[in-house]
C-alpha cells in the first residue's frame, strides 16, 4: 500500500472567530489514511468548532481543509458530505420520527458514490454496528447506546473517507464503553480514517495512534499519544499550572 | 400496500367519475359550492405539500392566487386559454423560485411575517401599476368560460395535485423533505441539498396556487387587487390544512372540505356573527384535534401497528 501514509485530511491555518472570540486559531494538523487521530483539549477549547469547520457546518474565516488533496474549505455541508466526510454529533442526532432502517437509508440515498458502487445495504450497516434486525423498529424506542450506534450506522452509510466522531463514547457505562471501543477499533481495521474528539482517556490510549491537543483555540501539542499525554504543557492545560508547595 | 393501492383505485376512480358528472345534476348554488370546495381543497393540499414537511407557515397563498387571477385579467382575451394557464404557471414558478431562494434560509416566525408581507407587497405593486401606468382601478374579464368549465378544470387540477403529492411522498425528494423536517442539520450531513429541496417544493406548491387563481378568475367578471389578493384566503388555507393535518399529503383536504361547508353554512345562517362562531369552532378544533384529522386517524391505527411489531420481535 503506497498510499498508506498519505494524508486523508490536511488542515492548515484553520481559523474561526465569533465576534471578538477566536474559537479556532490557526490550527494545522493531518489525519493519515487508516489512522485514528484524537482531538483533545479542555472544555471550550474549540474542538467541536474545529469539527464543524471541517464538516462545513460552520464557515471558516481563514485556512484550508484538504480532503485527499481537494480544498473543501467554504463548500456547503451537503457537498462535503457527498465527497466523503461523515460525522456524528456531540448531542446524538437521530431521526426520531422514522424507523431505524430509514435513518440508515438517509445516509445511503443522497450520496452519488454509494449509489454507483451499490455498497452495503441498510441491513448490513445495522448489523455492522450491532443493530441487526432492528430496521423496522421506531428510532425513538432505542436506548442511549443504540441511538449512538444508529447515528454511527448513518455516518457509515456515506462510505466516508474520513469519519468525524464528536464524543461518540461519552455517557456510556463501563461495559458499553468496551463495546464502543471495540466497534471503533474494528472500523480502523477496515481501513477507515477517523478524527475523534474524546475525553475518555481509556479510549484515547487504546484507539488513537496520534493526538492533537487544543487549548483556547490553539494547537498546543501534536504527536504520538503517550508522548502528548505526558507533555507538561498538556497537563497544565487540563489541570492548571503546577503548585510549587 | 397493494391492498391500499387497490382500495384507492376502487374508491377513487368512481368517485372522480361521479364528481365529474355532478354539474349536470345539481343547481347553480350547489355547483358554486362545489367550485369553492375544490378551490380550497387544492389550495390547502398545495399549501400542505410545502409547509407539511418543512413546517414553515406560509401566508403567501393569496400572492400566488392573485397573480394567477391577474394573469388571466391581462392576457385572457389575447391568447388561447391553455396558453394563458401556461403563462400563469410560469409566472408563479419564476416568482416563487425568486422568493424561495431569497427567504427559505429564514426560519420560523420570520417566514410567517415575510410571506404575509410578500402578499401585501405584490398587491400594492399591482395597485400602483394599475393606477399610474394602465390607469384603471379594476379589470373586466369577459371570457367564454362557464361555471361548469371552471368546475371541471378545478376537478382535473385536484386530481393532478393529489397525484403529485402521492408521487412526491414516494420520491427521493419526498424522503429528503421528511429528513429535513426531522432535523435539517442531519439532512445536510447526509448530502441533501436542503435549499434546493425546499425551493423545488415551494415552486411546485406555488404553481398549483397560481393555477387555482387563474382558473377561478373568469368567475368574477370584474376583479381589482383587493378581490384577487384577499389575505383572508391565506389564513383560511392555513386553518384548513392544520385541521386536516399537514404531515400527510391527503391531510389538508380532510380539513378543507368540512371547514368550507361550515363557513358556508355559518355565513348563510348567521351572516352577522359568523366570524365569531367560526373563531370559537376553530378554538374547539385545536383543543380537540391538535394533530389534525390525520393525527386522529394515525392514533386509531397506531395500537394495532405497535402490537404487530412486538409480535414479530418476540
Amino acid at each position: 500500500m503506497t498510499s498508506a501514509n498519505a494524508p486523508v485530511l490536511k488542515v492548515e491555518g484553520l481559523t474561526r472567530r465569533f465576534g471578538g472570540l477566536v474559537a479556532v486559531n490557526d490550527m494545522s494538523f493531518t489525519v493519515n489514511a487508516g489512522e485514528i487521530v484524537g482531538l483533545l483539549g479542555p472544555n471550550g477549547s474549540g474542538k467541536t468548532t474545529a469539527i464543524n469547520l471541517i464538516s462545513g457546518a460552520l464557515r471558516l474565516d481563514a485556512g484550508s481543509v484538504l480532503l485527499d488533496g481537494t480544498d473543501i474549505a467554504g463548500w456547503p455541508t451537503f457537498r462535503i458530505a457527498r465527497l466523503g466526510v461523515a460525522r456524528t454529533f456531540q448531542l446524538v442526532r437521530v431521526l426520531d420520527g422514522m424507523r431505524c432502517g430509514d435513518n440508515v437509508r438517509a445516509g445511503l440515498a443522497f450520496n452519488h458514490r454509494t449509489h454507483q458502487e451499490s455498497g452495503a445495504s441498510v441491513d448490513d450497516l445495522l448489523a455492522r454496528v450491532g443493530l441487526a434486525g432492528r430496521g423496522d423498529r421506531p428510532a425513538a424506542d432505542l436506548t442511549y447506546i443504540d441511538r449512538k450506534r444508529l447515528e454511527l450506522a448513518r455516518a457509515l452509510a456515506l462510505r466516508p473517507r474520513l469519519l468525524l466522531l464528536d464524543e461518540w463514547l461519552a455517557g456510556l457505562n463501563p461495559s458499553e464503553l468496551l463495546i464502543g471501543i471495540a466497534l471503533i477499533r474494528s472500523l480502523k481495521e477496515e481501513g477507515l480514517s477517523i478524527l475523534m474528539v474524546e475525553h475518555v482517556m481509556e479510549a484515547i490510549r487504546s484507539l488513537c495512534s496520534r493526538c492533537v491537543v487544543m487549548s483556547g483555540g490553539r494547537r498546543i501539542a501534536e504527536g504520538a499519544t503517550d508522548a502528548v499525554l505526558n507533555d507538561p504543557t498538556v497537563i497544565e492545560a487540563y489541570l492548571g499550572a503546577p503548585q510549587h508547595a | 400496500m397493494t391492498g391500499t393501492r387497490f382500495l384507492i383505485g376502487a374508491v377513487g376512480l368512481p368517485a372522480i367519475a361521479g364528481l365529474a358528472f355532478l354539474p349536470t345534476l345539481v343547481d347553480a348554488y350547489h355547483l358554486a359550492l362545489g367550485i369553492t370546495l375544490l378551490q380550497f381543497t387544492i389550495l390547502a393540499t398545495a399549501w400542505g405539500m410545502f409547509s407539511g414537511p418543512t413546517r414553515y407557515v406560509s401566508l403567501a397563498t393569496t400572492a400566488f392566487f392573485g397573480v394567477g387571477a391577474y394573469t388571466v385579467a391581462v392576457f385572457g382575451e389575447q391568447m388561447p386559454w391553455p396558453l394563458v394557464l401556461a403563462v400563469a404557471a410560469l409566472i408563479g414558478a419564476v416568482m416563487s423560485a425568486i422568493v424561495g431562494l431569497a427567504t427559505l434560509r429564514l426560519s420560523g416566525v420570520h417566514v410567517v411575517i415575510f410571506t404575509f408581507g410578500l402578499a401585501e407587497q405584490v398587491k400594492q405593486r399591482v395597485v400602483w401599476f394599475e393606477v399610474n401606468k394602465s390607469r384603471v382601478l379594476g379589470r373586466y374579464i369577459f371570457l367564454d368560460i362557464s361555471q361548469q368549465d371552471i368546475y371541471w378544470q378545478l376537478l382535473a387540477l385536484a386530481v393532478i395535485v393529489f397525484a403529485t403529492g402521492w408521487l412526491i411522498a414516494r420520491s427521493r425528494l419526498g424522503f429528503a423533505l421528511r429528513i429535513i423536517g426531522e432535523d435539517e442539520t442531519v439532512a445536510k450531513h447526509c448530502g441533501i441539498n436542503v435549499t434546493f429541496a425546499k425551493v423545488a417544493l415551494f415552486v411546485i406548491s406555488a404553481v398549483f396556487m397560481t393555477l387555482v387563481g387563474a382558473i377561478m378568475a373568469p368567475r368574477w367578471t370584474y376583479i381589482e387587487p383587493s378581490i384577487a389578493f384577499n389575505a383572508t384566503i391565506s389564513f383560511e388555507v392555513v386553518i384548513m390544512a392544520l385541521l386536516g393535518g399537514a404531515h400527510r399529503f391527503w391531510g389538508p383536504a380532510l380539513g378543507a372540505i368540512p371547514l368550507t361547508l361550515l363557513f358556508e353554512f355559518l355565513s348563510a345562517r348567521f351572516p352577522s356573527t359568523s366570524t365569531l362562531i367560526m373563531g370559537v369552532v376553530f378554538l374547539l378544533i385545536v383543543y380537540a384535534l391538535p394533530a389534525g384529522v390525520v393525527g386522529l386517524v394515525d392514533r386509531m391505527r397506531m395500537p394495532r401497528r405497535s402490537s404487530a411489531t412486538e409480535g414479530s420481535a418476540a
